[in-house]
């Protein structure tokens, strides 16, 4: 079990000529604390975790490990675990080659390096592949070996870009119970950067959410996902119904959460009429026409609805969800 | 700056020596020389023949080359690895091999059924042997990179399979026909070792004449006109080249080689695959075969007796050494010419990736590949004729010519691997805790390495090879393989000719070794056409 690192970044600032890819970011994160950053894709998230392993200088502000400031620390001394994109596997060396690289740059000997492998291979999943080329791995398999290549050497902080980015869906469902599993076994503490909403959800204790290179939250993902706070969050965040608030008697924009919202008997609630109906698997995505506009309510698959029927949505109050922040 | 000052001194100065005499023969800028070459009836009509036997040639080539590009580009089948690897053995085999080839078989077993091909018709059918592969690897690579769905399509709007291949297939496989349709046609109007070994009276490119005049006639002024009036039409055919294969790049996003190749599916298909390759690899092997069945044949039996006696020096002979020496020259010179080629070629490369400055080497790199050799090699005769740089008769001149002829492939080996070594890995590295120069040792240099290795082996291949500007420098009395090879054929007499195809298959097997060798290195999916 690895010993987090307590990170701390203080007024950060990231420029790429005239335009700040980040611009005055602070955050803290405890040590063992797993921490997603999330955000649409250019919000800068990625160039603040690559500020934070040195890859960018920094324009403003400081980042700081365990207390210490890193300014002029350059990258392979920073002992900072960074797992990238696109993976960045070395295509001339076989995958115990790539496990074992920064092993052998920290000096460690052959046959503690060899075990150390053996013990990551295993970690991930891939016990006796340490012997194949990289280039004929599929793409959940390279996505195990830089995983295991970023943890290798123990860093006490581990930065993952976009760790299940450029997978499949099936294969990101799966790799992402691993990935938690593995994350929470380490103890170490961990960035994770994601346009997934899911992905962060399911991986992080809290969620920093990034917009044009500022942060717009930091909370724990129940908090962000019962109370997002401004009209743009919910929408990124694939929540429907973010409407005037005056059709029910509320100031300002409002989000009337499809998921407290239920199909009700005639007689309670609005009357209205289904305009749209959409299966999804776990929940059926029904649209109705109503006197306040239309309401998206996420209803249990077993109700059956019928397109053009008349229905009343039910537990509207419930639903409505002030959204007074800054759009 | 070391690339730069060998290509200037050895390269440059001796066009800009070229282009003096050419263009300006008594100090004073006189176009005299230049326009007598363009008016004289007998240039008049090496300047025709050069470009119909071009053309010819090419129309010849993309006919011919076109069943195999089909099946490299679309269909699956098992041995296709082989098959690919087998078109291109013409392609790197050295010009004199190929002229040797073909002498062999149309005196021996052609020469009954087509007696009066002569000379223009080995012409074309050498060319033919040689540049397949271009058609080949071009058209076919960039075939299996098409997507198929569009043809589906269209066949199931209704159009029949010609139109599909006219109106979907071929508008999107024009940009690769064109550009290896002006590569064929470059190294065609170029051709000089060939066109040397089997053509004829009459049958005369501007590279034979100026050979000629230069060699034969002592008359540098005209063989420097003419070598310049060929330059500025090589190198606007190269634009014209660039130009086309630029093309070919931009446009659909290639698909994976699954979605593109698909096993046969009827007998007719099937059918129609084994006479495409069929036809290329009897294209490709019975000149080989042929070549190895005269260079055994003794009388009327078989034996080793030419392979016996090249370490003799015979009496008689239009070689004045023993052929197992020239041998050991082209070995030596070779060695000597892949290892300059190496550093300057590699230095470039690194230059070259280094900052967008210096693309502007680019055309001073690429003009090697534009200037023929026969150009280089009356260059460095003219320029390097008196002090304090009258290095014409060292031995060493030979290996310089022939590291600047192989420079250009080098620089494009060895530049893409530089362009793999792509940022992230550094990013990698670092990361996990390598130092800027163990980056160097354990990224960088692994990765180039393969490519060097690659860059060394075509380089060695083509050194060994050289015959164009080595014939105007290599010395009587240490004359390299091809150069040998040259002379015997051009000689009569059983036993120069038995001894030319036993020297021809001693170069050939020489380098394929080097070319084998090499493409167990080669990174997949990084082609040197």
């Amino acid at each position: 079990m690895t010993v987090g690192a307590h990170l701390e970044v203080a007024s950060v600032s990231v420029t790429y000529g005239d335009r700040r890819a980040v611009d005055g970011i602070s955050l803290t994160v405890e040590p063992g604390e797993v921490l997603a950053v999330l955000g649409p894709s250019g919000c800068g998230k990625s160039s603040l975790l690559r500020a934070v392993a040195g890859l960018e200088p920094l324009a403003g502000g400081a980042v700081r490990v365990d207390g210490l400031d890193l300014a002029g620390v350059p990258v392979h001394r920073r002992g900072i675990g960074l797992m990238f994109q696109e993976h960045a596997l070395f295509p001339h060396r076989d995958v115990a080659g790539n496990v074992g690289f920064g092993l052998r740059m920290a000096g460690w000997d052959r046959d503690r390096i060899a075990d150390r492998v053996t013990e990551l291979l295993d970690l991930v999943g891939l016990d006796g592949r340490g012997d194949d080329r990289v280039d004929q791995l599929s793409g959940g398999e390279r996505q195990r070996v830089a995983l295991a290549r970023t943890l290798a050497p123990a860093p006490g902080l581990v930065l993952l870009d976009e760790p299940l980015g450029s997978l499949d869906r099936a294969l990101r469902e799966r790799l992402l119970d691993d990935l938690g599993d593995i994350v929470a076994r380490l103890g170490t503490t961990v960035v994770i950067v994601t346009h997934d909403q899911t992905e962060a959800f399911a991986l992080a204790d809290r969620v920093a959410v990034l917009r044009e290179g500022h942060l717009v939250r930091v909370d724990p993902p129940r908090v962000l996902w019962s109370d997002p706070g401004s009209p743009w969050l919910a929408r990124f965040l694939g929540l429907a119904n973010v409407v005037d608030g005056s059709a029910f008697g509320r100031s300002g924009t409002v989000l009337v959460r499809p998921d407290r919202l239920r199909l009700a008997n005639i007689g309670d609630g609005l009357a209205g009429r289904v305009v749209g109906v959409g299966f999804r698997g776990d929940r059926s995505v029904v649209r109705v026409a109503t006197a306040a506009g239309e309401l998206t309510v996420w209803a249990p698959v077993e109700v059956d609805v019928a397109l053009d029927g008349a229905v009343n949505v039910g537990g509207v109050d419930d639903a409505i969800t002030s959204l007074d922040g800054p759009d | 700056m070391v690339p730069l000052g060998f290509l200037a001194l050895f390269f440059v100065w001796p066009l800009v020596e070229l282009f003096r005499l050419g263009l300006a023969p008594d100090g004073a800028p006189d176009l005299g020389p230049v326009v007598d070459v363009v008016t004289d009836p007998g240039l008049r009509a090496v300047l025709w023949f050069t470009v119909w036997q071009a053309t010819v040639s090419t129309v010849l080539t993309l006919a011919l080359a076109l069943p195999g590009a089909w099946v490299l580009g679309r269909r699956r089948f098992r041995g296709r690895a082989v098959f690919a690897a087998v078109t291109v053995v013409p392609f790197v085999l050295p010009t004199v091999v190929v002229a040797a080839a073909f002498r062999a078989l149309l005196d021996g077993p052609l020469d009954p059924v087509l007696p009066d091909v002569g000379g223009v018709g080995a012409i074309l059918a050498a060319h033919v042997f040689f540049n397949l592969a271009v058609v080949i690897r071009t058209v076919g690579g960039a075939w299996s990179r098409l997507d198929p769905r569009p043809e589906q399509a269209a066949a199931s709007l209704g159009a029949p399979p010609w139109r599909v291949a006219r109106e979907v297939t071929l508008p999107r496989l024009a940009p690769a026909l064109w550009a290896s349709s002006a590569l064929v046609f470059l190294f065609c109007a170029t051709s000089f070792g060939v066109v040397l070994l089997l053509g004829g009276p009459g049958a005369a490119t501007i590279e034979v004449e100026i050979h000629r005049q230069v060699l034969f006639l002592l008359d540098l002024p005209t063989g420097a006109a003419l070598a310049v009036v060929q330059l500025v039409a090589v190198l606007a055919l190269v634009l014209v080249q660039s130009r086309l294969a630029d093309r070919s790049v931009r446009g659909e996003a290639p698909v994976p080689p699954e979605v593109a190749l698909r096993s046969p599916r009827s007998r007719r298909e099937r059918a129609a695959m084994r006479s495409a390759i069929g036809v290329t690899m009897l294209i490709t092997a019975v000149p080989l075969l042929v070549l190895v069945e005269r260079s055994l044949r003794v009388g009327d039996g078989y034996g080793l007796r030419w392979f016996d006696e090249l370490d003799e020096s015979r009496r008689g002979s239009t070689l004045f050494v023993a052929p197992t020496e020239a041998v050991l020259n082209s070995l030596v010179a070779a060695l000597i010419a892949t290892t300059l080629a190496l550093i300057v070629g590699g230095l470039a490369a690194f230059a070259r990736s280094g900052s967008s400055e210096l693309r502007a080497l680019d055309a001073v790199l690429l003009l090697p590949l534009g200037t023929s050799a026969v150009t280089l090699g009356v260059g460095m005769l003219l320029a390097f004729d008196t002090a304090p740089f009258d290095w014409r008769s060292r031995w060493w001149i030979v290996p310089v010519a022939q590291a600047l002829v192989a420079t250009p492939f080098v620089v494009r080996t060895v530049q893409p691997a530089l362009a793999s070594l792509r940022r992230d890995l550094h990013e990698a590295a670092a990361v996990l805790g390598a130092s800027p120069w163990q980056v160097v040792r354990e990224v960088d240099l692994p990765i180039v390495g393969r490519a060097f290795g690659v860059a060394a082996g075509f380089g060695f291949a083509i050194s060994l090879g050289e015959f164009g500007a080595t014939v105007f420098l290599a010395r009587g009395d240490r004359p390299t393989v091809p150069v040998a090879i040259a002379r015997f054929l051009g000689t009569p007499g059983v036993a120069n000719v038995g001894q030319a195809f036993a020297l021809a298959v001693i170069l050939m097997v020489m380098t394929a070794t080097a070319v084998l060798v090499v493409d167990r290195l080669r990174v997949p999916g990084q082609g040197v056409l």
